[in-house]
């Protein structure tokens, strides 16, 4: 499946470092467009949060933290589905395939059910136990005196569609389906400030760095468990912590952002069909990716149609499959 | 639109929900900041006296809010507020984008939708007042407040009709146009008791409020807004009584041979639709399942306008409230012609 020419690619750090650049560029232009039209100077200036106020209140408490929310849900995403397709050994798998996106939803319906007045700020925890909760039933359930990568694809299966059922069931019988409920389904961006920043950085800097530096294991097991015990990994231990990152990856995303599809089942392959199969160098591109695609996506769910606002699902799937399709064509 | 009104129904699902939540939810600068550090006097939103600032008063989410100065540039973030601003004697610098009511504010800028205000454009106005929707917009109050620092934020609104008369004196009390504010409290207050006169005596109609699309649409009980009015108007509501179920507050879903057995004398009936589209009243009168009821054999389905007493509570609720009663008594007294004016022409 992945066999472009290697000798056609750039050297690891020329790609990362491109796109590093891409990135930065990308958050950039986020940063400077919106609803209001600000001036370069002003942008600029609101950089630094200085400068004429109401510039400086638009770019520095509005637009800032969304885009940097925007880049740590995207990176979060890309990073759990390459860790979930590495671990599965499945090309289709992502958090959201795999039920951890469904146990994070069916928790936080949960809450507003149970509990109608909860607060905003306390879904986003019962979101995150909840996706950790869905990992560990994934887990337990492909459990038998090991963990086989197809047995674990297909009780992700199972457990994201009995969640999702259950969502559904919850919100239909109960008396009170809130707005928050619907815009926590449909997932999105719209009103992310500087507390939702503040609530997800240290998981993606935590969970983050701990799966760049885990990506040799994913190396490792790619060649199969037998393999892999031969080179001395101890793979079970090594495929437990792998999905345990994988969840407090997602969990904190969806935690923030609501379900977003597509970011985490998309962007491993593409970073993949740039970078090759080592995962080295796929893990820190497919958090770049991951960010720059959200990035994009919800700069354009804003200003498109301003000052109405686009989902931001919608966006990410006619940005992203295009862009796909085109590197799904051009590099196999 | 059918979209639409789910959410606005879906909000009001919120504000309540969220009513407590708010209330104790001190996040930083914003409207509890500001809340906190006036010295004047909390007040309720009835005092009239001429206006000292700096003011706090209590808004209709029951949060104090503390008005350094006699606001200046006052953004009205829903269609709602900006009606009750202009009843008020207020002038808003900017409207959402379906705002049109009075019609001098199309020529506002736009600030966007009030299901997802562009908080930039807020900002942008440089407001010294906003105000917020209670009913749609709760939720959104930790935004209001991290976008603009300092600002004080009001909720107005109203989920009954005498919220309406409330939210107009607390906005008169913060602007400082008391008597403009009392002048319209007043025809609130004589379109009440004129209705109360008219109906008092008479035999309530057995009356179903029906609201949304037509092959599944929600019944009112009395504690929506509509139910209110209905009530006031002097329907005897066939739901009163029935748990709420469904998703939205103060409405439930009835089976058919609930409905049958109530055989209501009324059918008062919402459209969730797009402008244009067939109407609920005809479908329900095209449906052969009501036919049997006496309303549907009497003529007395009847489509109202979804601005009046669904989306947009505000002032126009009086002659709503006047039109609605003489469509339930029909020949009774001088304003039953007020049954053709537009707030409920048949569709």
């Amino acid at each position: 499946m992945l066999t472009a020419a290697p000798s056609k690619r750039l050297p690891p750090v020329v790609t990362i470092v491109a796109a590093g650049g891409l990135l930065l560029v990308a958050m950039g232009v986020a940063v400077a467009l919106g609803s209001v039209r600000l001036g370069p100077g002003q942008v600029f200036d609101g950089l630094f949060d200085r400068g004429d106020p109401v510039a400086r209140q638009i770019v520095w408490q509005l637009r800032v933290p969304r885009v940097l929310v925007a880049a740590l849900v995207g990176a979060n995403l890309g990073l759990a589905g390459v860790l979930l397709q590495g671990i599965t050994r499945n090309p289709l798998a992502d958090p959201h395939i795999l039920g951890f996106s469904a146990g994070a939803g069916l928790a936080a319906i949960a809450v507003l059910v149970i509990a109608p007045g909860t607060p905003v700020q306390l879904v986003a925890p019962a979101a995150f136990l909840g996706s950790l909760a869905s990992a560990a039933v994934v887990y337990a359930l492909a459990w038998r005196g090991g963990i086989s990568p197809v047995r674990f694809a297909l009780s992700g299966v199972a457990v994201a569609a009995l969640f999702t059922a259950l969502s559904t069931a919850v919100i239909a019988t109960s008396d009170l389906f809130t707005q928050a409920t619907l815009s926590f389904l449909a997932g999105g961006l719209f009103g992310r400030d500087w507390s939702h920043f503040k609530q997800l950085w240290p998981y993606t800097v935590g969970a983050g760095s701990l799966t760049l530096l885990a990506a040799g294991w994913l190396n490792i097991l790619a060649l199969g468990d037998d393999m892999a015990r031969g080179l001395g990994l101890r793979v079970e231990r090594a495929r437990l912590l792998l999905a345990v990152l994988a969840a407090v990856l997602t969990g904190s995303a969806v935690a923030v952002s609501g379900l977003l599809a597509f970011i985490g089942l998309v962007v491993p392959h593409a970073a993949r069909l740039v970078a090759g199969n080592d995962y080295r160098v796929v893990m820190p591109l497919a958090a770049i990716l991951g960010a720059a695609l959200l990035v994009v996506a919800d700069t354009f769910a804003r200003v498109a149609l301003a000052p109405t606002e686009l989902p931001v699902g919608i966006v990410t799937a006619v940005v992203g499959a295009p862009a796909f399709l085109l590197l799904v064509r051009t590099r196999t | 639109m059918h979209r639409r009104v789910l959410i606005l129904l879906t909000a009001f699902a919120l504000g309540a929900a969220l009513l407590a939540a708010c209330g104790g939810d001190d996040d930083n600068g914003g409207a509890n900041a500001t809340a906190t550090a006036g010295i004047g006097s909390a007040s309720s939103p009835t005092a009239t006296a001429a206006a000292v600032y700096p003011m706090t008063v209590k808004d209709m989410l029951g949060k104090d809010v503390t008005i350094k100065a006699q606001p200046q540039r006052i953004v009205a973030a829903s269609p709602s507020a900006i009606e009750l601003l202009y009843a008020a004697g207020g002038k808003a610098v900017a409207r959402t984008t379906t705002a049109k009511i009075p019609a001098e504010v199309t020529s506002l800028p736009d600030i966007g939708t009030a299901e997802k205000p562009a908080y930039e454009r807020i900002v942008q106005q440089n407001p010294d007042l906003v105000l917020a929707d209670a009913s749609l917009q709760a939720q959104f109050a930790p935004n209001f407040a991290s976008s603009l620092a300092g600002v004080p934020v009001l909720f107005v609104g109203a989920q009954k009709y005498d919220d309406i008369a409330t939210s107009l004196q607390l906005i008169g009390k913060v602007i400082n146009n008391p008597e403009k504010a009392a002048s319209a409290v007043k025809a609130m207050e004589d379109a009440k008791t004129q209705v109360k006169n008219l109906v008092s005596g008479k035999t309530a109609p057995r009356t179903l409020i029906l609201i949304g699309a037509p092959n599944d649409p929600f019944v009112a009980l009395t504690d929506s807004f509509i139910g209110n009015l209905a009530g006031l108007a002097g329907a005897k509501n066939v739901a009163a009584g029935e748990p709420q179920s469904g998703p939205l507050p103060g409405y439930t879903k009835l089976s058919l041979e609930k409905i049958v057995a109530a055989d209501p004398e009324v059918i008062l009936t919402i459209t969730a639709g797009p402008p244009g589209g067939p109407s609920l009243a005809d479908g329900i009168k095209s449906n052969a399942a009501y036919a049997t009821l006496s309303a549907v054999k009497n003529g007395r389905v009847r489509d109202l306008d979804v601005e009046v007493y669904l989306q947009s509570p505000s002032p126009r609720a009086a002659q709503g409230l006047k039109d609605l009663a003489a469509l339930l008594f029909p020949g009774a007294g001088a304003s039953a012609t007020a049954a053709a004016t537009p707030t409920a022409t048949p569709r």
